[in-house]
């Protein structure tokens, strides 16, 4: 009875019926772009996400540089105002300091000048204080001469020693070593003073002795230039 | 492959937050760009109106005490230009070391070196006017003159400076007597 109530298949559809179960293939003509998104998280929440953080760098970015400007802008006019209300004294000031130099200058070409020689009352008067008794100083020659370039200046005494010869040379000797050590004149003397020339006065006997004092270089002369 | 017009709008419509951002990162990377030359521009200007006003500031600051330090520099010149000698005051010039030789009783003779030619034609502030003595004396009298001469009114150094026995009448009548030849630096002016 039941299969009387079965509908009949049509000749197709038995057809297709008995065709292997294999899975069926068509064409997708879906259209994604049109499609809604149906991920949990949409992906235009990613693209909006990663457009909105690139958009929000370079904000900051450039609102960083522009702050800068801005700060470099007024520390400029501020530094214009400084620069407009320092310029008139600064011209004054720069005025006076170049009248002061010219002044300083003359000054220092003085001081320059006076120290560019030894002092001659000094030395004289302390070689006439170290003379030992037996040494007569025949004559004191002082040299400083202008040379260019500037030669240090130096000392040349003659004297004549008394007694014996054999004596007489060790108190030469002993003379040589007073001068290089002498409180005041040894501090002036570049090395020792040498002795350049010796020999007996053949008419007194006594032995005549020449002392070259080489002095240190002094300070440089006045700036006074000759055309 | 063209997109037209309405699926511009369309696709803008569907992503206006994507594309507001894109079009306004664009923007700011152009003005980022535009602008980027104004920061090392006013930097530099910065720079240089910094040390321009740091080197006003300077100069107000050490030129505080000049005008005082000036005055008394202007004083020091003055005292130094009334120390001088000329070499035209050939006369002033003798007087000066005859005061000397009065003063020390001593006996010099002397020659003015330096011409008043030679003393114009240098340049600078002050020249040297040469002389040359020749004075006779004690040692004690010696010493005086010469401490008189390079402490004295007129600036002096000494060059050369030879002391010997004297020789002649003078000399044979006292035995003490040397004789000091000096050439001598008075700082004079041009």
């Amino acid at each position: 009875m039941l299969s009387l109530l079965k509908k009949k298949k049509k000749p197709e559809e038995a057809a297709a019926a008995a065709a292997p179960q294999v899975p069926s293939w068509h064409p997708n003509f879906r259209n994604f772009g049109q499609l809604p998104d149906i991920k949990v998280v949409r992906t235009a929440f990613f693209v909006n996400g990663v457009a909105v953080f690139i958009a929000l760098c370079i904000s900051v970015f450039l609102g960083n540089r522009e702050y800068e400007l801005h700060s470099l802008r007024s520390q400029i006019a501020a530094y214009d105002v400084q620069i407009a209300r320092d310029t008139a004294e600064s011209e004054k000031a720069k005025a006076l300091f170049k009248k002061f130099q010219e002044q300083e200058k003359r000054v220092y070409d003085v001081d320059a000048y006076m120290k560019s020689k030894p002092v001659v009352s000094e030395i004289l008067l302390r070689l006439g204080e170290t003379r030992p008794k037996n040494i007569a100083l025949e004559s004191i020659e002082i040299r400083a001469p202008e040379t260019t370039p500037p030669t240090a200046p130096s000392i040349v005494l003659r004297a004549a020693v008394r007694g014996a010869s054999d004596l007489a040379s060790g108190e030469a000797s002993a003379y040589v070593d007073v001068l290089k050590n002498d409180a005041v004149l040894g501090p002036k003397i570049d090395g020792p003073p040498e002795v350049t020339s010796s020999s007996r006065d053949v008419a007194t006997g006594r032995l005549k002795i020449e002392i070259t004092i080489h002095l240190k270089p002094l300070g440089k002369p006045p700036a006074a230039k000759k055309k | 492959m063209s997109i037209s017009n309405e699926q511009l709008v369309a696709f803008i419509k569907k992503n206006p937050i994507g594309v507001g951002c894109g079009v306004l990162s664009l923007a700011l990377a152009g003005a980022a760009y535009y602008r980027a030359d104004l920061i090392p521009a006013a930097s530099a200007e910065m720079d240089q109106k910094g040390a321009l006003s740091d080197r006003l500031a300077a100069n107000l600051k050490y030129g505080k005490d000049l005008p005082e330090q000036m005055q008394q520099f202007t004083e020091d010149n003055k005292a130094i230009n009334s120390r001088l000698v000329s070499a035209a005051d050939i006369l002033a010039n003798n007087q000066y070391f005859y005061n000397l030789e009065t003063v020390t009783s001593t006996k010099i003779g002397q020659t003015q070196i330096t011409t008043v030619a030679q003393a114009r034609a240098a340049k600078g502030n002050f020249v040297p006017i040469n002389f040359n003595l020749n004075v006779t004396g004690t040692y004690p009298q010696l010493l005086d003159f010469l401490g008189r001469l390079e402490n004295g009114l007129h600036f002096a150094r000494v060059l050369n400076s030879r002391v010997s026995k004297a020789v002649g009448a003078a000399a044979t009548a006292n035995p003490d007597l040397l004789t000091m030849t000096l050439s001598v630096d008075l700082l004079g002016q041009p």
